[in-house]
């Protein structure tokens, strides 16, 4: 078995506003094999964005305060890195896409020059001209097989890319000289005019396309580990499935590891190996994708599957779960769902709640869940 | 038809598109979006017309239009049998009365300086006098009817998660006891869990109060589960109108059937991409 | 979508009519002004021992025995073609405003310059740090430049801090230029005639009244930029900027600083037209030989053809400097059409 790109270990984050600490996350633990796609979901404003941007330390500090734990990142604990490191992280080893497109393209510069800054730091890593931190011969780790060029995953041909020899090395960088590299990239993310695209500025382009070019972007830094932050909510349905299918497509091209967060588990389900379901800042279960959606075994995955409406109105009430997630400044004690599980009893309000650990009754090693009471799970009607 | 409630018929809905002062002068009749192109459709008594279709189809028009917040380009409207599409003061007030809106937006909807009694009871006010204490107790009354305890009264919107703004903009809409509710995404804001209660809330009250809903969302599920009828609209008309299950198990439009396939979860992808045109194509207007 | 130069060009020449109409409606209000509130200036003009019949004689010259409104348009002619008139001693004015405003506008630059290579770094600093020490030190520097009356601070400077660095205190030169001056503008003059130790003496001029016009407006660049800049740093686009793994200092000035300008700009060209009324007390204390000590001068010497003209070329500073800063606006942000 391959070692995990990512383990995060007993991580938990406040905010520290005026209105009190809110426990954004609380002793949230995972792992993620290199290669595969983990899916997190969970309704809004249970921590799914707090951990995303956690990773990469893009978390606004102040507010936000890192109270405990350690994120393992082949090797080195991402939180134990000085400030300064922190660029070096970024970009060639962990990238991130984030939910609104409208925002997350600079609007004062036009699309080359956003796409440009991304390869050249990537180039800039891979000939030593500017520090790494894993040095390693590998630069990036797509699971086993060898990353393959951008250029060989396409069907139609390219612009041949120019040598990078020494003459290169010496002179340095133009903006040009990564002209064919960012044409490369747009083409992956199947745009059909590249030339075009690259003149404009970003609110001349629809959120699809603006979407695509955040992927390019990411792509184009061979990030080991790529963090997707709700990528397509903010897209119009028919746009969405058109983006999904691309990330599909190009998680068989570029096999890098993503962590894909979502509050669709219709999404989830496409798109992840692996899912972890979260409750107000606690990750309640997490397993293989295909197991947690068939043989739930957290009472509160099981709600949440069944609220999705598959039927008509005359086929009888949704099911639905009773009362409303709670406070993140005011947590019930021991098991955070316990208000509101039809199996809670007594032990359940005990501290420390119930920790995730392997599923009684599950099939697979890797399926989790924090329950005292999982096996019952099955029950639920 | 007799037992219809609405009745629209060839309804026509254009924007001036009005990019500065010079345009709007010298182009105004030329340049149109045409958010509503010539529709026409029945809303029976205590039924659900689910109405789905891409962001920018009209979908908001043409409820805005039936609730006669938006006054007509062409066309004619009916409620119970009168014709209401020119109706003004008054008796646009009386209409009111019968034909309610939940906003897309609830948060921008409820005006955040106000307590609970006070937005609730709007509507009601705008009928005609009524006092204080009246109020308080009809809207006391009503909340615990669309699921939040009767002792918020003096509560602020702020002070509520996104499923109890939304379940505040329906309670206010059930004031006056309209026959008619349009919900313009009523549960697009909310998560599945929350969606769940309030998509069970309103068939509960539809069959308790003989309502009637037309229901404006993205959400196929949520269409699913409520509606009896579905409109699919596109670029302004009706791709295709049915019963629920034969829309959304036999689709018959070209465009129904992408938007189906492109529902997450289902097994194909969409045998069509591209964005969908908008409704002024580059050459604005002159279709 | 895209703009066309052509609209750029359409744009400014808009605004350059409405330049004529504000400069038309300027004149008008300061002529009746100075008019109506000194209806007899003679009196001052002629002298403490002047005869009935010199000030009869003035009265007659200057055409005030006229009724206003003639006098309004007789001026209104003259002044179009380029006579702007005299001041009571017979200077011309046109000529003396001309060699006497790039001087000023020098200084303007200057100080601008000075707002723009600290205040926005500043900005940045505190914006960067707020709520932390850096954030406090900034502000309370850039509070006490707003809080000091302008002429204390010109006052301060000159006479405790400039002695102290050695710093020429007064006038654009040490000496009496030999040179020809096709610029008036000292620093400029001295270059083109290849004099470099009169231009570093020029320089060394400029430093104390530059100063201190900078240092009084210098809170509006910075407070300006440490807003937008707390409005831009939580944006998406920083989170983008980082995620590439760009330094912090390319996050903080490529892409945080650059869209935080776009609303900078506005404020420091509505400042750059201010800083012209500022220079009035500034070139006093500094005698610097500019349109602001010229300005003061005309005022209290009843010098109606100098005041008017002093105000038609403050007037055309402050549309300009707008028209710039409107300009400059639109070249940093690319999503504005030109109007
Ligand atoms: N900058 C902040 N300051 C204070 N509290 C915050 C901040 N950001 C997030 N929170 C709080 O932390 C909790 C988790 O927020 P987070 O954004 O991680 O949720 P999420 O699961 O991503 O939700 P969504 O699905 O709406 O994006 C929320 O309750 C939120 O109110
Ligand atoms: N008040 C208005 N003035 C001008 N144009 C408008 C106005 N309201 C809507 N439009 C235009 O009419 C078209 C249809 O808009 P509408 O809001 O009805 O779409 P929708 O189907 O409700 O979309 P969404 O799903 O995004 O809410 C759009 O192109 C929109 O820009
Ligand atoms: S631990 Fe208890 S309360 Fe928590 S989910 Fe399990 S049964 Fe329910
Ligand atoms: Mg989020
Ligand atoms: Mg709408």
């Amino acid at each position: 078995m391959a070692e995990p790109i990512l383990k995060v270990e007993d991580l938990s984050v406040d905010y520290e506003v005026g209105a009190g600490t809110f426990h954004a996350l609380q002793d949230v633990s995972f792992e993620m094999k290199p290669g595969r796609v983990a899916g997190i979901v969970g309704e809004t404003g249970c921590g799914k964005s707090t951990l995303a941007h956690a990773i990469p330390r893009l978390l606004p500090e102040p507010p936000a305060r890192i109270r405990r734990g350690k994120i393992w990142f082949r090797g080195i604990d991402l939180l134990a890195l000085p400030k300064w490191k922190l660029p070096l992280v970024r970009g060639t080893a962990v990238s991130m896409i984030f939910q609104e497109p409208i925002n997350s393209l600079n609007p004062a510069y036009r699309v080359y020059d956003q796409l440009v800054e991304a390869v050249r730091i990537r180039k800039m890593r891979e000939t030593g001209r500017s520090p790494v931190l894993f040095t390693e011969t590998k630069p990036h780790d797509y699971s086993q097989t060898p990353s393959p060029k951008a250029s060989e995953v396409l069907r139609r041909p390219l612009a041949p890319t120019l040598p990078l020899g020494r003459m290169r090395r010496l002179v340095g960088f133009s903006r040009e000289t990564f002209r064919s590299d960012v044409l490369e990239y747009l083409r992956l993310v199947r745009i059909n005019d590249p030339e075009t695209i690259l003149n404009l500025y970003p609110h001349e382009l629809s959120g699809g396309m603006r979407q695509r070019i955040m992927i390019a972007m990411a792509l184009s830094e061979k990030p080991s580990l790529l963090i997707a932050d709700e990528p397509t909510s903010a897209l119009d349905i028919t746009i969405q499935a058109q983006v999904l299918t691309l990330m599909k497509e190009l998680m068989e091209e570029v096999r890098t590891s993503i962590l894909f967060i979502s509050h669709d588990l219709g999404v989830i389900a496409e798109m992840a190996d692996d899912v972890g379901v979260m409750y107000a800042g606690h990750l309640v279960e997490f397993g293989p994708v295909d197991e947690v959606y068939s043989s739930p075994r957290h009472p509160y995955t099981k709600a949440l599957l069944r609220s999705v409406p598959k039927q008509y109105k005359d086929d009888g009430p949704l099911p639905s779960l009773p009362g409303s997630v709670p406070n993140l400044s005011a947590l019930p004690a021991g098991c955070t769902f316990h208000p509101r599980c039809p199996l809670a009893q007594p032990v359940c309000t005990r501290e420390p709640g119930p920790p995730l650990e392997r599923a009684k009754v599950a099939q697979s090693p890797e399926h989790k869940a924090a329950c005292y009471f999982s096996e019952e799970v099955e029950s639920l009607t | 038809m007799t037992d219809a409630i609405v009745e629209v018929r060839d309804a026509y809905k254009h924007f001036p598109v009005t990019q500065s002062f010079f345009n709007a002068v010298k182009r105004i009749s030329k340049e149109v979006i045409h958010a509503v192109d010539g529709v026409s459709i029945d809303i029976r008594e205590k039924e659900t017309l689910g109405l789905i279709g891409e962001s920018g189809s009209g979908k908001t028009t043409l409820g805005w239009l039936v609730a006669r917040l938006h006054n007509l380009t062409r066309g004619t409207i009916r409620l119970d049998g009168k014709d209401i599409t020119t109706l003004e003061g008054s008796g646009l007030r009386a209409i009111r009365r019968k034909v309610q809106v939940v906003f897309q937006d609830p948060v921008g909807s409820l005006d955040p300086r106000l307590r609970v009694w006070q937005i609730v009871g709007e509507p009601a006010r705008a009928q005609g006098p009524v006092s204080r204490a009246e109020l308080r107790s009809r809207v006391a009354e009503l909340l615990p009817t669309v699921g939040l305890p009767g002792g918020s009264l003096d509560q602020y919107p702020h002070e509520f998660s996104g499923g109890g703004r939304q379940r505040l903009s329906l309670a206010r809409a059930l004031i006056v006891h309209p026959k008619l509710i349009v919900l313009d995404e009523p549960t697009s804001a909310l998560d599945v869990a929350v969606q769940a209660q309030i998509l069970n809330r309103l068939v509960t009250l539809q069959r308790e109060m003989g309502l009637s809903y037309l229901m404006i969302t993205h959400n196929v599920a949520a269409v699913r589960y409520v509606a009896d009828r579905v409109a699919v609209m596109y670029l302004g008309k009706f791709a295709e109108v049915g019963n629920v299950r034969d829309v959304l198990e036999h689709p018959v439009h070209p465009y129904t059937k992408a938007l189906l396939a492109a529902l997450p979860n289902a097994s194909s992808t969409p045998p069509w991409s591209g964005r969908a045109p908008r409704c002024v194509p580059p050459g604005r207007g002159n279709r | 979508m895209g703009r066309n130069p052509s609209d750029l060009v359409v744009f400014v020449g808009k605004r350059l009519l409405q330049l004529v109409a504000v400069l038309f409606g300027v004149v008008t209000i300061t002529f009746f002004f100075t008019h109506i509130a000194i209806p007899n200036p003679c009196n001052v003009w002629s002298g403490p021992r002047a005869t009935e019949a010199t000030i009869q004689l003035c009265i007659h010259n200057n055409d005030l025995d006229k009724p206003p409104l003639t006098q309004y348009f007789s001026y209104l002619s003259k002044l179009v073609t380029g006579d702007w008139g005299t001041s009571p001693l017979g200077v011309p004015v046109l000529p003396t405003i001309l060699t006497r405003f790039p001087q000023t506008l020098e200084l303007v630059f200057t100080a601008l310059l000075f707002m723009i290579l600290l205040g926005i770094p500043l900005g940045v600093v505190a914006a960067n740090n707020s709520g932390r020490w850096q954030d406090h030190i900034v502000r309370t520097f850039y509070l006490s430049g707003w809080a000091t009356p302008t002429y204390l601070g010109g006052v301060i400077l000159s006479i405790a801090i400039g002695p102290a660095l050695g710093l020429p205190r007064t006038g654009a030169f040490s000496s009496f230029p030999t040179f020809p001056e096709p610029f008036h503008m000292s620093v400029l003059d001295a270059l083109v005639n290849l004099n470099f130790s009169a231009a570093v003496d020029a320089v060394l001029h400029l430093i104390l009244p530059a100063s201190a016009l900078a240092f009084i407006n210098l809170g509006i660049a910075t407070r300006m930029t440490r807003t937008s800049m707390l409005e831009v740093l939580p944006m998406d686009y920083v989170k983008t900027a980082k995620i590439k793994g760009l330094s912090d200092f390319l996050v903080l000035y490529k892409h945080a600083l650059r869209n935080s300008l776009i609303s900078t700009t506005t404020i420091l060209g509505i400042t750059a037209g201010g800083l012209l009324s500022t220079t009035v007390v500034i070139e006093e204390i500094f005698v610097w030989p500019g349109i602001g000590a010229y300005a003061y001068d005309a005022i209290t010497k009843y010098n109606f053809n100098g005041t008017i003209g002093v105000v038609i070329f403050f007037a055309i500073g402050v549309v300009v400097a707008n028209l710039v800063a409107d300009v400059l606006y639109g070249l940093l942000d690319p999503r504005v059409e030109w109007r």
